[in-house]
């Protein structure tokens, strides 16, 4: 079963959840920052762990809360957000997290990860839509590093590379989120298979996430914004969906943000 | 019955509810809660239920003026609210509609200890219309201001899955004149969804004459607000108007007691105004 009409909107509306943290540490403007081991509404994520081959998720004690329906589907139907600066929200489904890797090493660290979710845009395992982000989880140290994943791509082609959109930048702050480019033709990621670093970090941990783009709100300095089901393009929310925040600054005041989300089920 | 169609909103359409409510002195990214304000629906007075607080349901003096349907469900049909202020100065980022479920008195503010509280319970109006606590959250509330002291509040509570000794503080910072109406939001210990009770109070330091309480509320519908800065005008308009499918139908439950709260922008007393609509059927 699926929501195809107005009505249905309406019949399978969910209370919205609520969302609020001071975004504390150290923006960078137009560097992606990811709160979500900030403690507030919801609470912290925890330490990323499954070592280097990672782990599903599929639920985590610091996501924007879900419960999946008894029947039928999950869709985004309100997505509303002020932050105390401009910039950009993205409400993300984050399908897979890592851990363990050498922040000091420069040699390909080898991943194998286990088959993503059914969560990707076609709510399949191949990956389409699926992205690649490097989580600074503790700040890191000097080393101007040029980070590169290889993957497999939504088509089951092996072999591609990609760095960082936004370049990574030595001594990130804990929060930074760097998202890696798609080689060109590509339109996710099916699975990481290595990280390389080109030169050491020095310190700090970081993690790669997969995850899937569920929503983008501009939000302006004392001008909020919110998207209703149609403006969203009623994005379905596969069953175990875990939402989680990234907001991309315009400057390095602290923020606080806030807002909803709402999902209709049916 | 639901409230299944957009027929079924239409036909269920309430005479709008008029918000007029006047600001009181902020502080940039606190929330407000204008329940001690005039004028529509009329002030509040500071409630004296002891520690353990009470419950609420409407009608409630400080609530918006609604009335529970006999039966069937409600939705917030249509919001159109603005928070202005005079001159140049900045407003509230947004209008956020609560349901306030409980609400104590008699914590001291000027303890530094342990006040234990043994919260009467919290009616059936979270997220799934239990008691559990499902989405229900907790804020710090001034009725009297604070003159001295930034104090951080830790509550102990038991969450939504009936789990005890849970903590929450507050997520921004306190400031040290805290004006009446202040509204302190409170964060959740990480896995928690939502408060079913309120076991314990504390605060790091003393709080200087203030007078607080504890809320618990559910957020039912979050308006932002726009800002129309025109240097020739002497009023800034925030304005915000949304439909019953904008807001995704969010559900009234029986009982609510409907407030609004906001962030302010700045010491400015930003002033809310505007209308919502429900439907029942």
């Amino acid at each position: 079963m699926a929501i195809t009409t107005v009505d249905g909107i309406i019949a399978g509306a969910q209370p919205p959840r609520y969302f609020f943290k001071v975004l504390t540490g150290t923006l960078v403007a137009g560097r992606p920052f990811a709160p979500w081991a900030l403690a507030g509404i919801p609470g912290a994520w925890p330490a990323p762990a499954g070592g280097l081959n990672g782990s599903n998720v599929t639920a985590n004690n610091g996501q924007i809360p879900f419960t999946n329906p008894g029947s039928g589907n999950s869709y985004l139907s309100r997505f509303a957000s002020t932050v105390t600066q401009l910039g950009t929200l993205l409400l993300v489904d984050v399908l897979w997290e890592n851990s363990g890797l050498v922040v000091t090493s420069t040699s390909a660290q080898a991943i194998t990860q286990p088959t993503l979710p059914a969560r990707d845009a076609n709510g399949a395992t191949n990956g389409d839509g699926v992205l690649i982000g490097l989580r600074i989880v503790t700040a890191t140290g000097a080393g101007a590093n040029v980070p590169q994943i290889t993957y497999t791509n939504q088509a089951g082609t092996t072999g591609k590379t990609a760095n960082p959109i936004v370049a990574y930048a030595a001594s990130s702050a804990a929060g930074s989120f760097y998202p890696f480019a798609l080689a060109a033709g590509d339109t996710g990621v099916r699975s990481v298979t290595s990280y390389i670093n080109t030169v050491s970090m020095s310190s700090g941990s970081v993690s790669l996430v997969a995850y899937r783009v569920l929503a983008s709100l501009d939000v302006g300095t004392i001008v909020g914004n919110a998207l209703g089901p149609i403006d969203l393009g009623f994005p379905q929310l596969y069953d175990n969906t875990t939402m989680a925040l990234i907001f991309i600054p315009s400057t390095t005041t602290t923020s606080t943000i806030q807002g909803i989300v709402s999902v209709s089920q049916g | 019955m639901a409230l299944t169609t957009l027929a079924g909103v239409i036909s269920g359409l309430s005479p709008q509810i008029n918000v007029i409510k006047a600001g009181a002195s902020g502080s940039a990214g606190r929330h407000m809660s204008p329940w001690y304000a005039s004028t529509s629906p009329p002030a509040a007075t500071a409630n004296s239920s002891g520690v353990s607080g009470a419950a609420l349901t409407n009608p409630e003096t400080g609530g918006l003026p609604w009335v529970s349907p006999g039966s069937g469900e409600t939705v917030v049909a249509r919001t159109n609210i603005r928070a202005n202020t005079t001159g140049t100065t900045a407003q509230q980022s947004e209008v956020i509609l609560i349901d306030r479920l409980w609400h104590n008195s008699g914590i001291n503010a000027t303890l530094t200890t342990s006040q234990t509280i043994t919260s009467a319970a919290f009616p059936a109006r979270d997220v799934n219309q239990s008691t559990n606590g499902d989405g229900v959250l907790l804020a710090l509330e001034v009725s009297t201001a604070a003159t001295v002291g930034t104090p951080t509040i830790t509550v102990t509570y038991t969450n939504q899955a009936g789990t005890g000794s849970r903590t929450a503080t507050n997520i921004v910072s306190t400031t040290a004149t805290s004006g009446v109406g202040s509204f302190y939001i409170l964060s959740l210990q990480a896995g928690d969804t939502g408060v079913q009770s309120v076991q314990s109070y504390i605060q790091s330091v003393g709080w200087t004459s203030a007078v607080v309480h504890l809320v618990a509320f559910r957020v039912i519908a979050f308006m932002p607000c726009f800002n129309m800065n025109n240097a020739s005008m002497p009023m800034l308009k925030s304005v915000m108007e949304e439909d019953v499918i904008q807001h995704a139908a969010p559900r009234v439950f029986d009982g609510s007691v409907l407030q609004t709260i906001g962030t302010a922008q700045s010491t400015s007393s930003p002033q809310t105004f505007g209308q919502i609509i429900l439907a029942s059927g």
